[in-house]
């Protein structure tokens, strides 16, 4: 497929995504706008700019932010198992918004569950070069990613452990599970700042990681330093991942998968393949979030657990896939 | 002017190894200089601290004159294309586009004209315009040697450093490479080469120099530092040394006995 032609097709069907993600509600019920009641299109214009509007602008922003972070660490690590929870700021994020409802902060203020996640990611990223270091290797950050998520991971168990309440640790469990349901315009601008910085960092590096698929050290002869690539992506995918889990929570899959379904129709150079990942994922999450308002019964299916409902067996097929090739 | 100066350079690991101990070494255009020396030599080593891969602990390199800490990484790209040994390309990108990296230290991003031509002038210098379009993943090792060639050719760079380029070839591919590299010497290109097969060393290159433990003990021209007792003293191996119409060939043959030498 020309590289074109994937474009139209991608944003037509993002497009299309946006206009039912605007206008399907629970149960797949939709918005009429043309009703000529005036009461009743106020209520429906309220619903539509207070309500859905943000929903949709926040499945593009955390839809572009996973699959484009995902997109930069397979290029980074050259590897393409890794995703955004590698390098630790996910769970760092997570950490900070659990400890928001484990002090009451994100009951007394709107902002205070994204902005202590927020706080957690930067907390994350510091810890992770600080282990990492200066001049380390790419192992190196791996396995300081690890140590930062693990760390983070058992801190957040332990906030669990601790919950005064079973039902104040229900409502932590909840919103690890991922929604972007009565989020405002507020979480809106508050993401799109740091999102839109780490994405922009992020393509300024897509010569950077082309050059890394030949290795570091020819990426280095090529001018393109080892460690200052490194330092930008990292800060680019922290930014904007940490603001991404900061407002919808934990979101699984979606920076592993997205790559790779369009690594067969764009070729596999990282660069070309950062701002095609970052529609995919956003087709994606807007996708998934309308797939978790079509059911009308029962509690709200979140949207971290339909991703990783769709996530999980394509993540088996790809491993299958790669032992036959390796075999 | 020399294309390279390594003046009094030595490198000492952070583990506090000396790797390069006081080596002074130049490069001048049109030559093929020969890298040998036993394994932990430093020869990879010297190659990574021209380029500024391993800093350097003292003292100091010069491209074309200029000293290495004043020039931007992108100036030196320009200047030195790199072969690291055994090479990986990461992902199964198509033999044009691996090529095509090689033109980053010129683009933006965008492939123009000139790149173009360069892609194509560098494909055709190792005869792989018929196999532009396949995947690197589906080449056979001869292939994808001429390939990671080509990529290095792309940069249009007056100086390539090659670590062991031909280690994992056939017998063929080994001289088919080494004779592609001697040309482009022979067009005004200064060439570095590590090698362990003193064969080809001593049958392609203008200049050997011949390191051991960090040292270089030795540089020359071919019969002056292939000689038994170099050999001997640096190797430890008996050699035989001979002369096939008119070319010469160095066969290392026994492990040479400590009682024959000081050790």
């Amino acid at each position: 497929m020309r590289r074109s032609t994937l474009w139209l097709v991608l944003l037509a069907v993002a497009a299309a995504l946006v206009g039912l993600s605007l206008f399907v509600g629970r149960g797949g019920e939709w918005l009429a706008l043309g009703d000529s009641g005036g009461a009743q299109r106020h209520v429906a214009e309220i619903v539509l700019l207070q309500i859905r509007l943000p929903r949709t602008l926040l499945a593009i922003l955390v839809g572009a932010s996973l699959g484009m972070a995902g997109a930069a660490l397979q290029g980074l690590l050259r590897n393409p198992l890794a995703d955004p929870g590698v390098i630790g700021v996910s769970a760092g994020a997570a950490f900070g918004a659990v400890l928001a409802f484990y002090f009451g902060l994100a009951q007394s203020h709107s902002l205070g569950l994204p902005l202590a996640g927020m706080l957690g990611a930067a907390l994350a990223l510091g810890l992770l070069f600080l282990l990492a270091g200066r001049g380390a290797s790419t192992l190196g950050l791996v396995l300081a990613g690890v140590a930062v998520s693990a760390f983070a991971g058992a801190l957040t168990s332990l906030a669990l452990n601790l919950a005064p309440s079973p039902y104040a640790a229900l409502e932590i469990v909840f919103w690890m599970m991922g929604s972007l349901v009565d989020r405002s315009m507020d979480h809106v601008w508050l993401a799109a700042v740091p999102i839109l910085l780490g994405l922009t960092l992020l393509l300024t590096q897509r010569r950077a990681l082309d050059a890394m698929t030949l290795g570091e050290d020819v990426a280095a002869s090529l001018g393109f330093r080892a460690g200052p690539v490194r330092a930008v992506i990292l800060i680019g995918c922290a930014a904007a991942i940490g603001a991404s889990v900061s407002v919808a929570g934990g979101i699984g899959f979606v920076g592993l998968v997205v790559p790779h379904l369009l690594r067969p129709l764009v070729g596999h150079e990282p660069g070309r393949l950062l701002p095609v990942s970052a529609v995919g994922g956003a087709v994606m999450l807007l996708a998934a979030d309308i797939f978790t308002r079509l059911g009308d019964t029962g509690p709200e299916l979140r949207l971290g657990v339909v991703t990783a409902l769709l996530g999980a067996p394509f993540f088996l097929l790809l491993l299958m896939r790669l032992r036959r090739e390796v075999t | 002017m020399s294309a390279l100066q390594l003046t009094d350079v030595s490198v000492v690991s952070s583990s506090g190894l000396r790797q390069l101990d006081g080596v002074t070494l130049e490069l001048a255009p049109g030559e093929v200089l020969g890298i040998v020396g036993p394994n932990g030599a430093g020869k990879t080593t010297l190659l990574r601290a021209a380029l500024g891969l391993t800093p350097l602990s003292a003292g100091s390199v010069d491209w074309h004159g200029r000293p290495l800490d004043t020039l931007r990484p992108r100036e030196l790209a320009r200047m030195a294309a790199y072969i690291p040994q055994g090479q990986v390309v990461h992902w199964p990108l198509s033999v044009r586009r691996t090529v095509e990296l090689g033109r980053l230290p010129h683009t933006g991003g965008i492939v123009r004209d000139t790149d173009r031509s360069a892609v194509d002038a560098a494909l055709a210098a190792v005869d792989a315009q018929s196999i532009a379009d396949r995947r690197l993943d589906q080449l056979s090792g001869g292939e994808r040697a001429r390939v990671l060639l080509a990529r290095a050719l792309a940069v249009e760079a007056p100086v390539l450093l090659a670590d062991e380029p031909v280690a994992a070839l056939d017998a063929y591919h080994q001289l088919d490479l080494m004779e592609r590299l001697r040309e482009l010497a022979r067009g005004g290109r200064a060439i570095a080469i590590v090698l362990h097969d003193l064969t080809l060393a001593a049958r392609f290159c203008t200049r050997i120099a011949m390191l051991a433990e960090g040292r270089v003990v030795l540089t020359g021209a071919v019969h002056e530092v292939l000689s038994t007792s170099n050999l001997r003293t640096v190797y430890r191996v008996d050699a035989l040394l001979g002369t096939h119409a008119g070319e010469p060939y160095v066969l290392p043959w026994r492990c040479s006995q400590p009682s024959g030498t000081e050790g």
